[in-house]
């Protein structure tokens, strides 16, 4: 539940139009780089905490 | 011809394949195994999201707006965040109610209302044309490029492209029906298709990650070239890095809602989530792993669309088929087949999936109420009832295939529309569910006329604003309306409904839709009351995750019917094999033979809706029930009791539970009391015995010398000298072995008195010393002593730790060699600690018995050596006078050649000055 509302605070105004410049990070844009990063995050994150979960009722069964 | 021929083939061969892979699943579920029972098959099949829209449409609308594609993946992949809560919810439902579509979900929630089953399938089948036209578009464009690639340069779509849509349509008709709609199951689902459908997201994940690998690193030399050459150029500019003016900012946001709600209530995301699921814990690994697949398939959409633009000439090329044209123009033709065959498998994936989840509900929702209550399906004469309803699910999925293609030749083709703009169409239709679930699921107040009032509202909102306007475009209608609104009403303008100016036509009507469907079900809600049913229906949805997981729901069904007439109902859907086999299930779950059932009860009046409903659909299997049983209607207090009722039965259970867990609990604790209480008593039986053996030796010792001194009286003097100091002797031993049993004794109950006061350990050790000098020169024992300086205090009974020291010197004393013994004392402070050690370079103490010198007379001794002197509590008595301090006694580690036993006290200071300590020391128990 904390995750979505971290997701959806990210992911929108105001905070997206921090990102949204003409900046270039690495020969990317920053705003596609942002968006990516941030999706891979979330991903990353829900992955861990599920997985966590799972193992930890595994051994309790 | 070459090239159309192997084409052909190829495309057979897939969909030969497909076709494998749908009848091994098949296969393997009648021997009882699940291929789709693992989370990454359910997360693939839940790919069944990304349509040809994402594998054609996205690159087209990014070529045009830049990252404005994304918010359709990023919705879902937030509510994957939240699926735990919601999805988990759903399908709990629907398993427990055998709901097998939208459509049945929502009228069983809404008093199991006819009418509103009815209204969303027909919203939903209206809704999904569009849709479903978009897929026949990809196909028939991409087949269209791929056989004639010197078409290339001609704008929009070949003429050739209807007609072979026509025939694509037909073979696709084909195709999901025997896909799809097979045989009649009562949990309507199935499997093979689901595995089809997940092999058909790899194949479309791996394809469009090789064009995107083609184009980056073959075309490009990487991401940054791309980006950089990009942005190089003015017109592309913004796509790179759009400025975030106009209204970029409601767009994304819109959008991200829109497929956020797409997600959870399109009917083929409905099937394949819901109706499809093996197991409810597969979700939580989907919840990562299919927004994992939505990023990996979104990552190359930019810059394929960059690198279209780039290469093609402004206008000359369709945008949203730069994904099969990039490699044919750059003449890799193996790449533009593959992607040929990853596109149809995006496209028909979708269409079997929907067309079964639309025809499913077309038949469940619509055609079999109208048919039961216009009494068609009640006469004797027609028994098999199951082939009926197979022909009408056949039917229906022909009719919306070819409705699509009406669609698609009548309304998309004529008014250019891109790929996008068509899917949000039908993703707005299916949002206009959210309030009635969504409500649904956590609200309890919501009615049927709340429902239904907001659905149609939301509809004809939605209708007239985007479909309508479509049908303009396409020249169907005259164009006035779109500049100045239905009878000149300039509030009445499609695409700026009451005068709202400031959005694009998708985002308003998205706002004004959702925001009227909305108010009219909050509002009609709060006015109008719920029946019985709806009451009951609403608190078993919301209060759903506490009924338990199994199917032992509440009874909210009260009648009779006789058992022969509900046999025959289940025969007619169901066949006469399988009647029998639920049957026994049935009668075996209760422990009945299956004989005894027939006195039909109330449970098995509602296990047969419940299996009629997974086959027919919740509003026909009440009606068809109905129709046999004769109902005493309820009233809404007699539900609530029922509720109450099933709710307290299952807490109580619950209860009862916890409470024998407790009494498991508590009892091996009695158990364990029990033990340690026998240990205590043999121990008592052992300490008695012991003194009774411990006092009889000197006392026996005593008599007999005494004897002998009165019997024999011309004994020499020197003699009875030495018996009377013997006597004396063993009489002082006794006295001291009779003055420690009190000690302990006192000490166990707590009744010695202790005077504690700030006490100078260095003085209590020369004090100590000083009482055993005499013994010590007797043996000629060296002391040394090696005692801190400052003065160590503690807070303790002088008189009591002098015994102690006096104690463990006279063992230190005992036990020395005769020659050439050493005796050594140390104390000296650890942080707030003192540490006593007393060494002797004696016998020493094997390993073994460090712990147990500690116990009442047990006394260590070597093989060859006598029983030594002392009574054997010494160090007990010890151990108990410095834990009653606060204080530890043990063995030091390095005993075995030559004791060391160390005190350890806590150190006294002024500031931290203990009560004075008056409990009782901690082994009270062994007295």
């Amino acid at each position: 539940m904390g995750m979505f509302l971290v997701g959806v605070f990210l992911l929108h105004y105001p905070i997206l139009s921090l990102f949204v410049l003409e900046v270039w990070v690495f020969d990317l844009p920053l705003l596609y780089l942002y968006l990516f990063v941030v999706w891979l995050g979330l991903i990353a994150c829900s992955g861990w905490v599920v997985e966590r979960k799972r193992r930890n009722r595994t051994l309790q069964d | 011809m070459e090239l159309n021929l192997g084409l052909l083939i190829t495309a057979l061969t897939y969909l030969g394949v497909l076709f494998g892979i749908a009848y091994y699943a098949d296969w393997q579920r009648t021997q009882s195994r699940s291929l789709i029972n693992n989370a990454t098959i359910y997360s693939l099949s839940l790919a069944v999201y990304c349509t040809g829209w994402t594998f054609y449409g996205s690159v087209g609308l990014a070529s045009k707006q830049g990252v404005m594609f994304l918010p359709v993946y990023l919705g879902p992949t937030l509510l994957a965040l939240l699926w735990v809560f919601v999805l988990r919810k759903i399908i709990r439902i629907c398993k427990r109610y055998s709901l097998t579509s939208i459509a049945d979900f929502v009228s069983s929630r809404y008093g199991k209302s006819p009418f509103l089953g009815g209204l969303v399938a027909v919203i939903a089948v209206v809704g999904i044309l569009p849709y479903i036209a978009l897929q026949l578009k990809v196909i028939g464009t991409s087949f269209q490029l791929i056989i004639r690639p010197t078409d290339l340069q001609v704008e929009g779509l070949p003429l050739m492209t209807r007609d072979a849509t026509f025939y694509i349509t037909l073979v696709l008709i084909a195709f999901t029906i025997l896909f799809g709609v097979r045989r009649l199951d009562t949990s309507e689902r199935h499997e093979g298709m689901v595995a089809a459908v997940a092999f058909e997201s790899l194949v479309k994940l791996v394809a469009f990650l090789s064009v995107g690998l083609f184009v980056v690193f073959g075309l490009y030399d990487g991401f940054g070239d791309l980006f950089t050459q990009a942005g190089a150029v003015p017109e592309l500019e913004q796509l790179v890095t759009p400025s975030g003016d106009g209204s970029f900012y409601e767009d994304w946001f819109l959008l991200g809602v829109l497929s956020m709600l797409a997600f959870l209530l399109l009917p083929r995301q409905f099937q394949v989530s819901v109706v499809e699921n093996v197991n409810e814990d597969h979700i939580s690994r989907a919840a990562w792993l299919f927004p994992l697949y939505l990023l990996l398939i979104n990552l190359f959409v930019l810059p394929i669309a960059l690198a279209g633009r780039l290469y093609f000439a402004e206008g000359t090329i369709d945008a949203d088929t730069f994904v099969l044209t990039l490699p044919m123009a750059m003449g890799n033709e193996s790449l533009a087949w593959f992607v040929f065959i990853g596109g149809l498998s995006a496209a028909t994936s979708m269409i079997i999936v929907e067309a079964v989840a639309l025809s499913n509900m077309i038949c469940n929702s619509l055609v079999m109420p109208i048919l039961i209550r216009l009494h068609i399906l009640h006469t004797e004469g027609r028994p098999k009832l199951d082939r009926v309803v197979l022909n009408i699910r056949r039917g229906s999925v022909a009719l919306v295939l070819f409705a699509s293609y009406l669609y698609f030749r009548q309304v998309i083709g004529p008014a250019h529309s891109s790929l996008v703009s068509i899917g949000l169409v039908s993703f707005l239709a299916v949002a206009q569910f959210a309030p009635s679930v969504i409500g649904g699921l956590y609200w309890k107040n919501g009615t049927r006329l709340g429902a239904v009032t907001g659905l149609l509202a939301g509809f004809v909102v939605w209708g007239y604003t985007l479909p309508f306007s479509q049908l303009i475009n396409a020249g169907l209608l005259p164009s006035s309306i779109l500049s100045e609104g239905l009878f000149g009403l300039s509030w009445l303008r499609p695409l700026h409904l009451f005068g709202l100016e400031a959005m694009t036509p998708i985002s308003q009507a998205t706002f004004w839709s959702l925001l009227i469907n909305t108010g009219c079900y909050v509002g009609v809600s709060m006015i109008t009351r719920q029946t019985a049913l709806e009451r009951g229906q609403a608190n078993l949805f919301v209060d759903a995750f506490r009924y338990g997981r199994d199917s032992s729901h509440a009874q909210l069904w009260r009648g009779s019917a006789t058992s022969e007439e509900l046999r025959t109902l289940l025969q007619r859907f169901l066949g006469n094999r399988r009647t029998d086999q639920v049957l026994r299930e049935f009668a075996h779950s209760r422990g009945l033979n299956p004989e005894e059932i027939w006195q039909a009860d109330s449970d098995l009046i509602q296990y047969t809706e419940k299996l009629l409903s997974g086959a027919i659909g919740s509003v026909s299997a009440r009606i068809m029930v109905a129709s046999v049983a004769k109902e005493e209607p309820l009233r809404v207090d007699e539900v609530m009791d029922l509720l109450d009722a099933t709710q307290q039965a299952i807490a109580y259970s619950q209860q009862l539970e916890e409470k024998s867990q407790q009494l498991q609990t508590a009892t091996a604790e009695l158990r364990k009391a029990n033990l340690r209480l026998q240990e205590l008593d043999a121990l008592k039986d052992e300490f008695i015995s012991t003194i009774t053996h411990e006092l009889r030796t000197p006392l026996t010792s005593i008599r007999a010398f005494s004897e002998i001194l009165y019997d024999a009286r011309n004994l020499p003097k020197a003699k009875q000298k030495e018996f009377l100091s013997i006597v004396i002797q063993e009489s002082e031993r006794l006295t001291r072995l009779i003055n420690q049993i009190l000690d302990i004794e006192k000490m166990e109950l707590g009744k010695l008195e202790w005077n504690k006061e700030p006490v100078v350990l260095q003085s209590v050790i020369h004090q100590a010393l000083a009482s055993v000098s005499q013994l010590v020169k007797d043996r000629r024992i060296a002391v040394e002593t090696d005692l801190v300086p400052g003065a160590l205090r503690v807070f303790g009974d002088p008189d009591r730790l002098t015994q102690v020291l006096v104690n463990l010197l006279s063992n230190a004393i005992k036990f020395s060699p005769e020659k050439g013994g050493g005796i050594w004392v140390t104390a000296l402070s650890k942080q707030d600690q003192v540490v006593v050690r007393v060494r002797d370079n004696g016998i020493g103490i094997p390993s073994e018995y460090w712990e147990s010198v500690f116990e009442k007379f047990k006394q260590y001794q070597d093989q060859e050596e006598e029983r030594p002197s002392g009574t054997g509590l010494g160090l007990s008595i010890s151990k108990t006078i410095i834990e009653n301090h606060q204080g530890r006694m043990y063995v030091a580690p390095g005993s075995e050649s030559g004791a060391i036993l160390e005190f350890v006290l806590p150190l006294w200071s002024k500031t931290s000055q203990p009560e004075v300590d008056a409990r009782p020391p901690q082994k009270a128990v062994a007295a």
